[in-house]
């Protein structure tokens, strides 16, 4: 129910929003260049998952998935470099460090995230049940997603990249529950379940987070919007006539106790 | 004590390691997210900076940002305020990405890295560039300028570095930059792309400095050293940077766009010829501030850094020219290596009675990350491989060749480097067509062994370190314009990159067996990487762009790949 849940509400906002997100040269650019730092990501992660399991099957099958991944992101990245290319006179300076932002923090306004709460270094902390468990949940949503980014893209050879990679979703969703099964049969099912109740229900808290930030970021725009018409005004037309004065400014002296810990002296 | 400098939201971003005063590792994100420019925040350089170590997040003493990130928001509100009624389309977008997100990199960082926040600490922004040059540096005292884009404030500082301690002098502010300009006019010139600055003084090479009188008029140098922009030629685009403005493009014209082709051909080089005479004011205007630094700060030693001291041509006249009688520049003068910077100046803060080591080593990158699965060929003695390469070179194939330990900073020192015979000319038309991609009037650089090199080269006596560490441009002899055409400059200069054998032996056995089959120790070479990528990084990049190119042979560590 939950897993339902909250791919329906990840992708009730996604999906109006695709088919703009696709026509939009920049933003395909950039959506591109975001799955392709999540794959990547994934890839890392699933490579230091695989040092540290015992079991060499699953050692072996998140190697080949963490190959995966990387190939994912290759593809993503060079698919983005062509589109760059074509579009290079959109793709200014001055829209790096936003990009930056979004794609950090993974709370995109206008791009799309792939794997979503996909954290480093969980099968330390996790265990390797939990961790299989996360993925395999993972990789339902992501198939899911790109199933629908399939559906939506403008173009053949961005949408023969999906069909690839969902064609590898397949088997990773097929060997991680193929996993979960084996250790439920070995006597391990409130573990295996267990796990799946809180990936799923971290994965809904997730999106439900995602939502809350989309919503508070426009809303935040306009409450700014009007500020600098009412607040803001005479400020500005002061600042507007003040000219930025040039030569040598002397080093201001710190107050602070610590000059370390001060973010601002 | 372990201390990792984190850098982002910049004009780069990464990542770097001291522990108990040792330069350990340090990486610019970029590397591995393969964008060049990358400013997000470096969680795969931390993690690379951690592993190198065998350190956990939580073993690392303390974390310190680059910048302090209140005072650069006061500038960016101001910024937005003085453009008024213009910045009403920005406003909401700027403010909402500073309150929801820049202001809290305390939380933010001990968050994304599991460790108490309390462990988190700021430098100013040209503290931690100052601290990259000066405390990997050999001096014990030096003057130390500092020239970027913009970092809190300060656009440009003077500073004098002494023992365990940095003195910040003066400073010019934004929007005042000589940084910002030079990326404004690398714009105008259809440069767009990150990184795209270090091209400006390559295209001047073609041209003449005809429209430097009205240049002279934009960047206004004092009597004191100080320059002031005119704001009707560099006018604000709103987010922090510079454009060239009305002024400019009524004086030399339509900018280019980046699709459009560079014109070179005699009476058509308009774009070269203000490529040309920026360059020559960017030379003048640094000139007087380091004259003035030298006034304030009379000492042997001068330190280089900034975004500014990527411009090799710009360094190489403050060599030939300037007052000091040393010059030292770190590896990554840019903002990714500011983070080794910051790392640095908290460890001087916090432990003054022990100054960090300087730097003897460029390579504190990554190794490279190998491939499983293989299909080349295993050459386990590094003799038979060096011997390999350069029957290659000399049949006149093109060498990728990846190993150890990756150089800090964006250009090659050696380790992913795509290699050359320099002999014909016509090579670097053949490497720039079928490998490399780049705009054609970009040189290549030669690799000289370091006891040869003044053979071939005029290395001014201030150069010692940054010819070691980096690349640096020289004015060619006729030796080398006869052994090394296809890595010349048309102005007749070279960024040569001069390999000491006690820095990288490999390389310089290398370039010495070379140098025992045709003559002269020289190789065309360049950074090994796709067009507008940084260089590549693991076994699995170098195999793509072999299989994409027309590259000859590839040699990844211990193996081998040739084209059939």
């Amino acid at each position: 129910m939950w897993d339902r849940a909250s791919i329906e509400l990840e992708l009730m906002s996604n999906r109006r929003a695709l088919r703009a997100l696709w026509s939009d040269p920049l933003r395909k650019i950039r959506t591109l260049d975001s799955f392709s730092k999540t794959e990547e990501d994934g890839g890392f992660d699933l490579c230091a998952a695989a040092r540290c399991v015992a079991d060499p099957e699953l050692k072996r099958s998140l190697e080949l998935h963490a190959a995966d991944e990387r190939r994912h992101a290759e593809l993503f990245r060079t698919r983005a470099s062509e589109l760059r290319a074509l579009t290079a006179e959109l793709t200014q300076p001055t829209q790096d460090t936003l990009r930056a932002y979004d794609l950090a923090r993974g709370r995109s306004s206008s791009e799309q995230d792939a794997h979503g709460f996909f954290t480093a270094g969980l099968c330390d902390e996790l265990g390797e049940v939990a961790y299989v468990a996360m993925l395999h949940v993972a990789e339902q949503r992501a198939a899911a997603l790109f199933a629908d980014h399939h559906a939506a893209v403008d173009d053949d050879k961005t949408r023969a990249i999906f069909a690839e990679i969902l064609n590898d979703e397949k088997f990773h969703i097929s060997y991680t529950g193929n996993f979960l099964k084996r250790w439920k049969r070995e006597g391990r099912a409130g573990e295996v379940k267990a796990a799946l109740r809180r990936a799923k229900g971290s994965r809904f808290i997730g999106a439900w987070k995602r939502f809350g930030a989309r919503s508070a970021g426009s809303f935040g725009r306009v409450v700014l919007w009007i500020l600098y018409w009412t607040l803001l005004l005479p400020f500005g037309l002061i600042a507007k006539r003040r000219v930025a004065p040039g030569g040598w400014r002397a080093r201001p002296m710190t107050t602070a106790v610590d000059p370390l810990r001060s973010q601002y002296g | 004590m372990k201390i990792l400098g984190v850098s982002a939201f910049g004009d780069g971003s990464g990542a770097g390691l001291v522990c108990d005063g040792q330069a350990i590792a340090a990486a610019d994100e970029a590397r591995f997210t393969r964008r060049p420019g990358e400013s997000g925040l470096p969680r795969r350089a931390v993690r690379f900076c951690l592993a190198q170590a065998g350190l956990t997040a939580r073993d690392v003493d303390a974390w310190v940002f680059y910048e302090k990130p209140l005072r650069r928001f006061e500038r960016v509100l101001a910024g937005q305020m003085s453009a008024f009624p213009r910045s009403s389309t920005t406003f909401g977008r700027e403010l909402f990405t500073w309150l929801g997100d820049r202001m809290w990199q305390k939380t933010q960082l001990a968050s994304e890295f599991g460790i108490e926040a309390d462990r988190v600490r700021f430098t100013e922004h040209h503290a931690a560039h100052a601290a990259s040059a000066f405390f990997l540096s050999p001096f014990d005292e030096a003057a130390i300028l500092c020239v970027d884009g913009a970092g809190e404030w300060a656009t440009t500082s003077l500073a004098r570095g002494s023992g365990t301690k940095i003195e910040m002098l003066s400073e010019i502010h934004h929007p005042h930059s000589l940084g910002l300009a030079s990326r404004a006019v690398a714009r105008y010139l259809g440069f767009s792309a990150p990184g795209g600055e270090s091209n400006v003084p390559m295209l001047a090479a073609y041209g003449e400095p005809r429209f430097v009188g009205d240049m002279r008029r934009f960047v206004r140098v004092a009597s004191d050293g100080h320059y002031e922009l005119d704001h009707r030629a560099f006018s604000s685009d709103l987010d922090g940077g510079l454009v060239c403005g009305p002024a400019w493009t009524e004086l030399f014209g339509a900018a280019r766009l980046p699709t459009d082709p560079i014109q070179l051909a005699a009476g058509e080089r308009r774009h070269a010829d203000v490529a040309a005479s920026f360059q020559l004011v960017l030379e003048e205007t640094l000139l007087a501030l380091v004259r003035e630094l030298h006034r304030r700060v009379p000492t042997r030693g001068l330190c280089l850094c900034g975004e500014l001291a990527n411009n090799t041509a710009l360094v190489a006249r403050i060599a030939e020219e300037g007052p000091y009688a040393e010059l030292f520049l770190p590896p990554d003068c840019g903002d990714a290596g500011a983070a080794l910077g910051a790392a640095l100046y908290a460890h001087n803060v916090t432990e003054p009675g022990r100054r960090a080591t300087p730097l003897f080593d460029p390579y504190l990158g990554e190794t490279v990350p190998r491939e499983a699965r293989v299909s080349g060929e295993e050459i386990v003695l590094e003799d038979a491989r060096i011997d390999r390469i350069v029957n290659a070179l000399a049949d006149g194939r093109t060498v990728g060749w990846v190993r150890g330990r990756c150089e800090s900073g964006p250009r090659s020192l050696g380790r992913r480097v795509l290699l050359a015979d320099p002999r014909r000319a016509e090579t670097a038309l053949h490497v720039s067509r079928s490998i490399t991609r780049r705009e054609e009037f970009v040189p290549y650089s030669p690799a000289v062994t370091a006891e040869r090199a003044s053979e071939f080269f005029d290395i001014p006596s201030s150069a010692h370190w940054p010819v070691r560490l980096r690349q640096i441009l020289l004015r060619s002899k006729p030796a080398a314009q006869r052994a090394a055409p296809a890595a010349i400059h048309v102005d007749g200069r070279a960024a040569a990159h001069v390999v000491d054998s006690a820095l990288d032996p490999a390389f310089h056995r290398l370039l010495t067996r070379f140098g025992e089959r045709t003559g002269a120790p020289l190789l065309l070479s360049t950074t090994f990487g796709p067009r507008g990528e940084p260089a590549v990084r693991s076994e699995r990049d170098a195999q793509s762009l072999f299989e994409r190119s027309a590259l000859d042979l590839l040699v990844v560590e211990d193996r081998v790949y040739a084209r059939s």
